[in-house]
């Protein structure tokens, strides 16, 4: 067992193990009955058995789902303000403030589509 | 959009992309890694490519953008002081001394990757999937997979033994 | 011992959430625009705040509109002239000596919070100004500012 599992680093460290051998050095490591040569190895097979799910796996969205983000978030933003006044969202058209949360939407959207890419500008990323 | 899809779409864009590469970073090995790194962007971002009009725009403008931080990074001169300097202090034990939980530790040497390994081994050991997959979404031969990914679990173990043996010698003084 | 890690990064966020706000715009040009000009007849400014854009992993967003920026372009050429001169990457449309539309990645706030500023005219002397402060990187934003099909 214990050569086996060496081999198995090894080639871990190469690049060279399935999933499968993956799971079995992880289960290995889990257990506890660990040689104190290997035990360093510990924390980084746990650290990996824990993130069985993507860690930093962000949701892009596009810009119809940005709606309802802004729409759902903004309804919390709401009850944040309260708390804390200067952190809230707003707009401001000729002079006057508004926090109403789908007109803020509409024109935080309005800008970003203005600075959006036309065909001419990826025309000239490319071709510069 | 799911692998066969992204095989019909995205991947026939490959050469395509590796020619535009080649020409702008002028490494073959370079131009590779840009490439693994824009197929494995795409393929993260599959779900939602369906609403650029030019999924190939889009791809030739990552590559774009990735070969010239690479030409960047090749010439030191060329990048202002302050940037070295914090390209130089992250993710060297210094910072990752004062970090006592093994885990977090874990996490920070992971983030301190380099954008390429870092996808790869997260891909690998994460979210378990294996090289010749990985080298099917890429398009790369699995190979190039495998090198990259030893390069990032030797160093992420690296970078983990040096710190916790640093700490320790702190610790005797 | 499990809480540790969800305590510090609750503190973290809420920490994040306060200083967003002091540290906005710092040192730059633009600033003074989206001050003198933000309250204006014929002018939208929006500002965004950190929770309602975690998911595009930006700490703030605001933004200017102009219906007709005629009088406010010289100001705002200066400024992008200026913030320009620290800019990591610059992308410039130019056309007839004037900038048409322009995309600026300023250095690092501090480590995980990058700047960037957009700039682009439209019809009939219409102008928008974005300032954007966040962990999205460059390729984020050049994927979420292409064009979506109809």
């Amino acid at each position: 067992m214990k050569n086996n599992i060496e081999e198995l680093l090894n080639k871990y460290f190469e690049g060279e193990t399935t999933c499968e051998e993956e799971r079995q050095l992880r289960r290995f490591f889990a257990k506890g009955l660990v040689p104190e040569h290997l035990e360093v190895y510990c924390p980084m097979f746990a650290f990996l058995g824990k993130r069985r799910k993507p860690f930093r796996y962000y949701l892009t969205y596009s810009l119809g789902a940005v709606a309802a983000t802004f729409l759902l978030t903004i309804g919390v933003s709401n009850v944040y303000r309260h708390l804390s006044p200067s952190v809230s969202s707003y707009v401001v058209i000729d002079g006057k403030q508004y926090t109403d949360a789908a007109l803020v939407r509409e024109q935080a959207k309005a800008a970003f589509h203005n600075v959006s890419f036309s065909e001419e500008d990826v025309f000239v990323t490319l071709f510069e | 959009m799911e692998l066969k899809q992204f095989k019909i779409t995205v991947l026939p864009l490959r050469d395509k992309l590796l020619n535009y590469a080649r020409r702008l970073t002028e490494d073959s090995s370079d131009a590779e890694d840009a490439v693994q790194e824009v197929m494995l962007k795409l393929w993260n971002q599959r779900h939602k490519l369906d609403e650029y009009r030019s999924v190939e725009a889009v791809a030739m403008t990552m590559t774009h953008h990735l070969c010239m931080d690479m030409w960047r990074s090749r010439r030191p001169d060329a990048i202002p002081l302050e940037q070295i300097q914090t390209t130089a202090t992250t993710g060297t034990p210094e910072r990752l001394l004062e970090e006592k939980d093994a885990c977090k530790l874990m996490q920070e040497i992971i983030n301190s990757l380099p954008t390429l390994q870092r996808m790869i081994i997260r891909m690998k050991d994460i979210e378990e999937y294996e090289t010749e997959e990985i080298a099917e979404i890429t398009g790369c031969n699995a190979e190039a997979i495998r090198s990259n990914l030893s390069r990032a679990r030797k160093k992420v173990r690296d970078i983990y033994l040096h710190a916790i043996q640093e700490r320790k010698r702190r610790n005797d003084v | 011992m499990m809480n540790n890690p969800i305590r510090t990064t609750v503190l973290f966020v809420l920490l994040l959430t306060f200083t967003a706000r002091a540290t906005a715009q710092q040192g730059l040009q633009i600033a003074a625009v989206f001050q003198k000009y933000g309250k204006q007849k014929g002018v939208t400014m929006v500002e965004l705040s950190k929770e309602v854009l975690d998911a595009y992993r930006m700490n703030l967003y605001k933004s200017l509109i102009f219906k007709d920026a005629e009088e406010a372009m010289p100001t705002i050429l200066r400024s992008l002239e200026t913030d320009k001169k620290k800019a990591k990457k610059v992308k410039e449309v130019v056309s007839s000596g004037q900038i048409r539309s322009g995309y600026y990645q300023l250095p690092q706030l501090k480590e995980d919070v990058n700047r960037f500023i957009l700039f682009k005219t439209g019809k009939k002397g219409a102008a928008t100004l974005i300032y954007i402060e966040g962990e999205l990187d460059a390729d984020d934003l050049v994927t979420m500012l292409f064009m979506k099909k109809e």
